[in-house]
């Protein structure tokens, strides 16, 4: 096995040829035209997000962190904050993570949690930028709480390295009910159910 | 046979052996940005030796001092835009001929540059005001929160560093002197990063927002700045000038 896996590194890594000549330039090799100019660029970037520039700061003053929590005080109002913690797990899932539990496509790009999560133990891939949410239920965190927790962070945590999933449309508030449910739901993994 | 022999030894040194394998490699890079600074011509039939010396004498020590200020170029240049612009003014090589390939030119010649600099202290030094001011800017651009992720260089890089982010370690690239190693051979992507190729990539994580839109969109093709912006330049002047003093040590080799 390991023989194998270095015979094919080692033919994976061979120096490559240089694929022309310097001297001769076929007109044929044309790569797409990069369409991102610099102005469109500096709009992407430089966002016009009062919160993200006081988080920037070098220096978190308190008063900082007071005014970013003031203004992440909007939330949607919703008739239920429990959503379906299958659909929950879908998203919290990359593409990779869910192939490799379930051996077929699904999960979403959108699923960052794990880069900063552990959760399901059965993912062992997962980062320690926050805490461990494994068996979370447990902790009695109220839904609607929770919604917020995920939908903006920055409400609680100022300036948190956790994304505002929800303030940015990155997760619509459905997909958010559905992610307090794989949180908080008994029979989702995360809380030791067996899917 | 051979092959034989060359996995017996990749067996017996398989950390090492990665490293080995991803600086022969590099070094055929190298040897290509040479070739190309030899012989490499364009309108004005000149090279790059003739006017920086068949050894590239008058460019040692040169790729330490950048990015900065270039009279000739009224603005301050990494080493990337500095040999674009010199394949551009200088050899007159045509739009054309440029567009294609350009990565493919320069990267091997800002290897080959770069190499000229073994050895040599990072002294990057902010004495023209424009390069004051990228320095800003680099600074500004360190530490800016952005995108749908929130996410700045300095929160992964400094705040978080050390911590696990999926299945990758966070690096400290200052504190470990990473952009002292620049260019570097990636074993994984089998190719040569200069360092704003490597500054561009992690672009990427932040999820732009849709300039067109106002709002995030994961059509959105703006994933990461053009090549040669002054942002770009300005991060590199920043991270350099941070790492003034390590000894430069090029190419590197990285996953
Ligand atoms: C870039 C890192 C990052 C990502 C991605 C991330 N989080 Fe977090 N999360 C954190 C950090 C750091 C904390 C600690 C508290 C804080 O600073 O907000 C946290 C806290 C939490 C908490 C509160 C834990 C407690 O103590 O009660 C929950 C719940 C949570 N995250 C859920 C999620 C979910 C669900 C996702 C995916 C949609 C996610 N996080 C994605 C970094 C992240
Ligand atoms: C016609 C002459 C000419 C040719 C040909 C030329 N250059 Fe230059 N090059 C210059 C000048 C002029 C400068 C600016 C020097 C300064 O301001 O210190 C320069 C600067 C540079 C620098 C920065 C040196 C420093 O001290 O910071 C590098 C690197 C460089 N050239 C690489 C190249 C490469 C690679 C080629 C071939 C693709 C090339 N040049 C071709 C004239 C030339
Ligand atoms: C979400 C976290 C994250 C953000 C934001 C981020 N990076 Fe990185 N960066 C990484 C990871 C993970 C690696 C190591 C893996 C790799 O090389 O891609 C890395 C690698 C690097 C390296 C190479 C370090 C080495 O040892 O070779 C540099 C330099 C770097 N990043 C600079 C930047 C800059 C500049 C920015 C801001 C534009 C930035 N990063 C934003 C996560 C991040």
């Amino acid at each position: 096995m390991r023989l194998l896996l270095l015979l094919i590194l080692l033919l994976a890594c061979q120096p490559k040829k240089p694929k022309e000549e310097y001297a001769t330039f076929p007109q044929f090799l044309k790569r797409p035209q990069e369409t991102v100019t610099p102005e469109l660029f500096r709009r992407a970037f430089f966002l016009d997000d009062e919160a993200q520039k006081l988080c920037s700061s070098e220096a978190l003053t308190e008063d900082i962190l007071k005014r970013v929590k003031e203004l992440s005080s909007n939330f949607p109002k919703l008739d239920g904050y429990l959503g379906d913690w299958r659909k929950g797990e879908q998203l919290a899932l990359t593409p990779e993570l869910y192939k490799r539990l379930y051996g077929k496509p699904g999960g979403s790009k959108k699923g960052l949690c794990y880069a900063c999560h552990c959760a399901d133990p059965r993912v062992d891939e997962c980062g320690d930028v926050g805490p461990s949410l494994y068996r979370y239920a447990e902790k009695g965190v109220k839904p609607e709480e929770l919604f917020k927790r995920i939908y903006n962070p920055w409400a609680f945590s100022p300036c948190s390295a956790m994304p505002r999933f929800g303030h940015h449309g990155l997760l619509t508030a459905e997909e958010v009910t559905h992610l307090v449910a794989y949180l908080l739901s008994p029979e989702s993994p995360v809380n030791g159910g067996k899917p | 046979m051979l092959l034989l022999l060359l996995l017996l030894t990749a067996l017996s040194f398989s950390q090492e052996a990665l490293t080995r394998v991803g600086l022969q490699s590099a070094r055929v890079v190298l040897e290509r940005g040479k070739e190309y600074y030899l012989k490499l011509t364009g309108g004005s039939k000149l090279t790059c030796a003739d006017c920086h010396g068949p050894d590239g004498e008058s460019l040692k020590g040169a790729y330490a001092r950048m990015p900065r200020f270039y009279t000739d170029l009224g603005r301050v240049a990494d080493a990337d835009l500095r040999v674009l612009s010199c394949l551009r003014q200088y050899l007159r090589l045509e739009d054309e001929r440029l567009k294609s390939r350009e990565r493919e030119l320069v990267v091997p010649l800002v290897g080959f540059v770069a190499s000229l600099s073994n050895g040599e202290l990072v002294f990057v030094e902010l004495r023209h005001p424009e390069e004051k001011r990228l320095y800003e800017l680099g600074r500004t651009v360190w530490y800016r929160r952005s995108g749908a992720t929130d996410f700045s260089c300095a929160l992964c890089h400094e705040r978080l560093a050390g911590k696990q982010f999926f299945a990758e370690v966070l690096p400290a690239p200052i504190p470990d002197r990473a952009p002292a190693r620049y260019p570097a051979y990636s074993v994984k992507r089998d190719e040569l990063l200069t360092l704003e190729d490597k500054l561009r990539d992690c672009f990427e994580r932040y999820l732009l927002y849709d300039p067109k839109k106002g709002r995030f969109s994961f059509e959105s093709r703006v994933r990461k700045p053009p090549y040669y912006v002054e942002e770009l330049i300005a991060l590199e002047l920043f991270l350099m000038h941070s790492v003034n003093g390590s000894t430069l040590s090029v190419p590197g080799v990285i996953k």
